[in-house]
């Protein structure tokens, strides 16, 4: 019925694949290194492809191959082209008017001094546009520091580096929040605490419950009024008494936020999935 | 119940099923992280597991 598509099978997908097995659903597993996406012999079974692969650009590839054959796949296309590319998930938020950490982009380093007027001078945040876990996310203190990463930056090999998105740095309570979205449902909320100014927990940030207050509630449900139905994970900043949301992610990571709130992610997932099924 | 070898420091690893392909796990002994390569009858194959690539996550 589904096929779970992955790379490395981590604590995530095993939650999932537990969750099909009680929930007596027909999971497939396919490893990603055994796919060879040749549109002259496609054959497929399955009603779904639950797409969890570790790498964004491989992920893609498979997704876009399976939806070209009108395979539904969770996520998107759709969802992974805005959640993937964080200078588009900054634009989508601005023109939904969802309240965001000022950004820009800018692609020479004769442009420091105005991007740091621009942004309210530093702190500022320099992070690649592809990536995640918190990896090559740069807090600029000052200006030898900034020109500094932007000579680096220029001399690392792929060519997304020298597209420079630029944020405003935002002072945290030593946390930040995660919400994780499946569908039209707010599935769970937590903070992610840490005495690092980044607070993933891939980095070391600790999961605590979090109670969405109505503000947060109101801001989520507008958010998911605009994102295109998918499985997400939403990062907000705490900011002068209001929230800004920072990211949006796809292939979401849940394994401890599972276990700490008690919520079922993996079940939802699964459930999510077989409701795309009977929708068709 | 089966086992296989851990290639860094060549601890006895015991799996009570049969693990997938792929699937990630710790050493007991030596905690660094291994994947299962292959799976082939009963003999499991572990491999160190494969570095952080610079597109990965979520």
């Amino acid at each position: 019925m589904i096929t779970l598509i992955y790379q490395l099978l981590r604590e995530d997908e095993k939650f999932i694949i537990e969750s099909a097995k009680k929930l007596n659903i027909e999971l497939n597993l396919l490893s990603a290194d055994k796919l060879i996406l040749d549109p002259r012999n496609f054959q497929f079974k399955d009603k779904l492809i639950l797409n969890r692969c570790l790498s964004q650009f491989i992920g893609d590839q498979i997704t876009h191959f399976f939806e070209t054959f009108n395979i539904k796949v969770i996520n998107s296309l759709e969802v992974n082209h805005l959640c993937s590319n964080k200078f588009i998930t900054s634009l989508f938020l601005i023109k939904n008017n969802i309240p965001t950490v000022p950004f820009l982009v800018f692609f020479h380093e004769e442009m420091i001094d105005k991007v740091s007027q621009i942004l309210e001078n530093y702190p500022l945040v320099l992070k690649p546009i592809y990536g995640s876990w918190g990896r090559l996310l740069a807090k600029i203190n000052d200006r030898d520091a900034f020109e500094g990463i932007i000579e680096h930056k220029k001399n690392l090999s792929s060519p997304y580096h020298n597209i420079f998105y630029t944020t405003k740095f935002i002072e945290k309570p030593n946390r930040d929040i995660r919400i994780t979205i499946i569908g039209k449902k707010i599935v769970s909320c937590v903070y992610r605490e840490s005495f690092h100014w980044i607070s993933n927990t891939a980095r070391g940030g600790k999961i605590k419950i979090c109670n969405l207050d109505k503000e947060l509630e109101n801001i989520c449900q507008n958010l998911i009024e605009k994102i295109p139905e998918g499985i997400y994970g939403i990062d907000v900043f705490e900011y002068q008494n209001g929230y800004l949301v920072n990211e949006l992610n796809n292939t979401v990571e849940f394994k401890n936020i599972q276990k700490v709130t008690g919520v079922n992610i993996s079940d939802e997932i699964i459930n999510f999935c077989l409701e795309k099924i009977n929708n068709d | 119940m089966f086992n296989a070898n851990c290639p860094i420091c060549g601890s006895q690893i015991n799996f009570s099923t049969l693990p997938e392909e792929n699937e990630l796990l710790n050493c007991g002994n030596c905690n660094n992280r291994l994947v299962t390569k292959s799976v082939i009858g009963n003999e499991i194959i572990l491999a160190e597991a494969p570095n952080i690539e610079e597109d990965w996550g979520e």
